[in-house]
């Protein structure tokens, strides 16, 4: 186990420096002068020309590269050309946002999804399969920009249950102030005790995270029910039943175990395409995450900021497909990881 | 057949539909194994052998919706009429199967410890330190070297012989009136198929256990089984004492079954086979199912489905060629 771990993280680094490379030529063939946006629009060319030198613009392309790289290793992903902070410390910033609604939207795909994916398989064919499918089907069909606001639209204006948009209500945030500990509200207020606060932040939280949630509760409701599906036609299945074992036992504990694997792995790839995929939803809940940093960065050009982005989603991928297969193995003994 | 029947089938009908049409798996008029007896229930592969073992504990694929029709009734009890909560109680307890591939049997994601182990608890609402010790006692019983060790292990860590002794042991453990065998030693290499069949043998003797073993393999159920039952095409068409069936088989399908063994004394010459092809069980042969294939066949055999007669007192057939006279008489078996 050791040396697997050891030796996919060694994998793992390798593909982080060629997602970094592919990145950096990227950004530079981009017809664009970040020495220009860096001074703004009223510089003069002697600005202009300054701020090329300061920003190592001026060298050629392998010492820009080399440069760029020793900084990427010692935590130095350069400072954005949009908001001149660091660009490590712009991403910390957005991340906990992103990380609360991505877990969020995560916990509400599993108690949603497994359970119907899991009643659709055992009523195949009966009305809690037919509403699943057109659920699951719906839910990944709607556009998510579109399901944001209807439920806007439902839940803020017409029954005025829950908030347009944002993390918290500015009166609750000065009422009871929080103190963060990892930057998720409601996790924090949790951890505190700051029910008033968590109350808020979860009301903040519903609407994003059902919208964020749909596409994968489509995909994991299918693929849970496929995958057990197939595994309850298995020879140890009707063994079990003929072992007398209780419905519940044979198809929660002897099918959903080894029917679980392929919705691990869909749902670790939403997870990590969430983390920045989720721009639309969050620019139209208003909420400061990755996804609302990186497409203002691409907006912007902002090529510093577009490289961390890109390399921290490349790393979530990676770890997150590394989490995958050591689950994988502790599901099914048969893998063996080595 | 003094004393009533342990288990007793009559007029089972299994229908399946599937994607080709419906099938008529199985249309077997009777057939039945007495308390403590092992009884074989031999035929090709097809020939509905599986589907009537899965009857009997109500088990039939849910992949392929279907009908059963009939009865079978076991210690006073017709099995089709019980709820799904008392078939429930009845398999595992009352009648238990084991399978033909032992490995694909067993649940790949837990070790076979804990599966003997949650079949005792379950059904003995005993707490996990007496179901350990139990499926200690049942490893042993099942000659299982090294029951510590094999108790952790998972299917895939075990042989296919261990993994059927495993499958006894489960099948086994509530000491169940009636086990059915489907083919059990069919995957599994010759040397260790004996030592199968002997512990299953050695098994029945020691916990009084009946025995409905299913197998394509006449040379098997000779070795280990009192009566025997012939199925063709979804049917019995003989069954009596395995010594008398298997010494005077007198339906045609019985002598060309018997006829194409190996045997020693006849070696050189090409075996003898019996022409044609099983049918389609989509659509079935009117009338006896063997008359396309029979060289006995009659104008009446197409017409008429054979009811099965006694012929003597430890035999049956269902053939219009033979009546109760020929009980006595050595047939032609030269086909």
């Amino acid at each position: 186990m050791q040396r697997f771990i050891t030796r996919r993280l060694a994998l793992t680094l390798l593909v982080l420096w060629g997602t970094a490379t592919i990145a950096f030529v990227l950004a530079r063939v981009v017809p664009s002068d970040p020495a220009a946006r860096w001074v703004g629009p009223r510089a003069t060319l002697e600005q202009v020309e300054q701020a090329r030198k300061e920003l190592g613009l001026d060298q050629p392309l392998y010492v820009q590269y080399y440069r760029y790289m020793r900084g990427l290793l010692r935590g130095d992903w350069g400072v954005s050309i949009r908001t001149h902070q660091p660009v490590i410390q712009d991403m910390l910033g957005h991340l906990p946002a992103s990380l609360e609604l991505v877990l969020a939207s995560m916990i509400l795909a599993l108690l949603v999804g497994i359970p119907l994916g899991v009643a659709s398989a055992i009523k195949k064919d009966r009305a809690v399969d037919h509403l699943g499918r057109v659920l699951s089907i719906g839910a990944v069909s709607l556009p998510p920009f579109w399901l944001a606001m209807i439920l806007q639209l439902v839940f803020f204006k017409w029954l005025g249950l829950l908030p347009l948009g944002r993390r918290l209500e500015t009166a609750v945030r000065l009422a009871h102030p929080l103190r963060e500990i990892t930057g998720l509200y409601s996790l924090d207020a949790l951890v505190t005790g700051n029910w008033p606060v968590l109350w808020d932040s979860l009301l903040h939280l519903a609407l994003p995270a059902v919208t964020l949630a749909s596409y994968t509760i489509g995909v994991v409701t299918r693929m849970t029910r496929s995958s057990l599906l197939e595994v309850l036609n298995e020879d140890y299945i009707r063994a079990a039943r003929s072992y007398g074992l209780p419905e519940r036992v044979v198809v929660l504990r002897y099918a959903l175990k080894n029917a679980i694997a392929p919705t691990v792995t869909v749902l670790a790839l939403c997870l990590a395409y969430s983390l920045v995929g989720t721009f639309v939803i969050e620019a139209v809940f208003a909420w400061p995450g990755l996804g609302y940093y990186m497409a203002q960065s691409v907006i912007a050009v902002d090529y510093t900021a577009i490289i961390g982005c890109t390399v921290l989603v490349a790393a979530a991928y990676a770890l997150l497909n590394l989490g995958v297969d050591i689950v994988h193995a502790l599901l099914d003994p048969r893998i063996s990881l080595g | 057949m003094v004393s009533e029947p342990l288990l007793s089938i009559r007029n089972l009908r299994v229908q399946l539909s599937t994607d080709r049409g419906l099938v008529h798996a199985v249309d077997l008029s009777h057939l039945t194994v007495g308390r403590g007896e092992t009884c074989g229930l031999v035929g090709e592969t097809g020939c509905g052998k599986t589907m009537t073992g899965l009857s009997i504990l109500g088990l039939l694929p849910t992949s392929a919706p279907g009908t059963v029709e009939g009865e079978i009734w076991f210690r006073g009890r017709d099995l089709l009429k019980r709820g799904p909560a008392e078939m429930r109680r009845i398999r595992g307890r009352e009648i238990s199967m084991i399978f033909q591939d032992p490995v694909s049997s067993l649940n790949p994601a837990f070790t076979v410890g804990e599966q003997l182990a949650r079949v005792i608890r379950w059904h003995r609402r005993v707490g996990s330190r007496a179901a350990r010790q139990a499926a200690l006692d049942m490893c042993s019983l099942v000659r299982l070297p090294d029951p510590e060790q094999v108790l952790r292990r998972y299917p895939h860590q075990l042989s296919g012989g261990m993994c059927q002794r495993i499958g006894i042991a489960i099948a086994l453990a509530l000491r169940p009136h009636l086990l059915i065998a489907d083919e059990p030693t069919t995957s599994l290499d010759v040397t260790i198929q004996a030592q199968i069949l002997r512990l299953i043998a050695d098994l029945q003797d020691r916990l009084g256990t009946a025995v409905l073993l299913i197998s394509h393999d006449l040379g098997v159920v000779a070795q280990v089984c009192d009566r025997v039952a012939v199925m063709y095409a979804g049917d019995v068409v003989e069954q009596g004492a395995t010594a008398r069936v298997l010494a005077r088989p007198l339906h045609p399908y019985t002598q060309g079954l018997l006829a194409s063994l190996p045997s020693r004394g006849a070696s050189g010459r090409p075996l003898p086979a019996i022409p044609g092809t099983v049918p389609s069980l989509i659509h079935p042969p009117p009338g006896c199912r063997f008359h396309p294939r029979c060289s006995l066949a009659a104008p009446r055999c197409s017409r008429e489905r054979p009811r099965p007669r006694a012929v003597g007192p430890e035999q049956e057939v269902a053939c219009h060629a033979r009546g109760p006279h020929e009980g006595g008489d050595r047939p032609d078996a030269s086909g």
